[in-house]
């Protein structure tokens, strides 16, 4: 049980869930974007997208930049260094994991 | 398939998001037939570079609108990351080292040191044109990983023999005029149906919950 708890303790929660990889996997390769094409991009409804930024926001893995752009509201969203750190730590785990897997 | 390959995928997946809506088929197309229009003007004397800006001018002014009142509110901004914006560097490069290798062409015919050897000006005219517009939308399907930029590349292999086969019936003149307005009117209607089916699937998004 002990080491058990150990094991998943090692797993990165915030980035374990599907949505959230995606979304980080995503910002990885680009440099900002705003809610809206984020949100086509990964096909989550508004509600579902702002819950899993708010996590990924908590755990400093991104940047969340507001602004008004004509008097609308703006989201601009990039990945912060410590979430381009945790992703690579996270699949660096997870191959070492099925490495040895025959 | 490694975790580049992958990644190389999510990234191609977010850039062809991001044009999917039609834009660059109506542009070239409305450029097209802006060329079309510029030759008809000069049938009525309006010189250089005069009756190019008329056509281009306007058609600029409307993608600009298009993009920022109808596209960006449907599909959002995005800001590539550092491996595209080098592949479009590189892409811009070399489509300026064409742009003068092409005037270097061009103002060598004008001065006459290729026309002693080259006396067809249909031939000369056609190849050009294939030059101008096959060369730099090969590349740009090439560089952005945009496939209808290939279809305009192919398309635009054609004008040669267009243009030979239409010589039979029309003056070069002509031949260059309509196979551009061809050019034009297809990559519109190719445009207008990517717009259409782009706005069908991006609805204006009214109260949205941002975070």
């Amino acid at each position: 049980m002990d080491n058990k708890e150990r094991f998943l303790d090692r797993i990165d929660n915030i980035i374990h869930e599907p949505a959230r990889l995606y979304i980080l996997l995503n910002l990885y390769v680009i440099e900002s974007t705003d809610f809206v094409f984020l949100m086509k991009l990964t096909g989550l409804t508004d509600g579902n997208l702002s819950a899993h930024l708010k996590r990924l926001n908590a755990a400093n893995y991104i940047k969340i930049h507001k602004e008004f752009k004509n008097n609308k509201p703006n989201t601009s969203i990039s990945i912060t260094e410590e979430g381009r750190k945790a992703l690579l730590d996270y699949s660096a785990f997870m191959r070492d994991l099925f490495e040895s897997i025959p | 398939m490694n975790s580049k390959e992958t990644l190389r995928t999510i990234e191609k997946r977010a850039y062809n998001l991001s044009q999917k809506h039609g834009q660059f088929e109506l542009f070239s197309g409305l450029v097209f037939t802006g060329i079309f229009s510029s030759l008809i003007l000069s049938d009525f004397n309006i010189k250089m570079p005069l009756n190019l800006l008329i056509p281009i001018i306007p058609v600029y002014l409307a993608y600009l609108v298009i993009n920022n009142f109808i596209i960006k509110p449907r599909m959002g901004v995005v800001k590539y990351g550092p491996v595209r914006r080098l592949k479009l560097k590189r892409l811009l490069i070399i489509t300026l080292i064409i742009i003068v290798l092409q005037l270097a062409g061009l103002i060598s015919l004008k001065l006459g040191f290729l026309n002693q050897h080259l006396n067809n000006d249909l031939l000369i005219a056609s190849l050009l044109s294939f030059l101008f517009i096959f060369t730099p939308f090969a590349l740009i399907a090439y560089y952005r990983d945009y496939w209808p930029a290939y279809l305009l590349a192919i398309t635009s292999s054609f004008i040669w023999p267009e243009t030979v086969l239409l010589s039979n019936y029309l003056d070069s003149a002509s031949c260059i005029k309509y196979i551009f307005l061809s050019l034009g009117l297809f990559f519109i209607v190719l445009g207008m149906i990517r717009f259409i089916i782009f706005l069908k699937e991006n609805p204006r998004i009214r109260n949205i919950n941002q975070i």
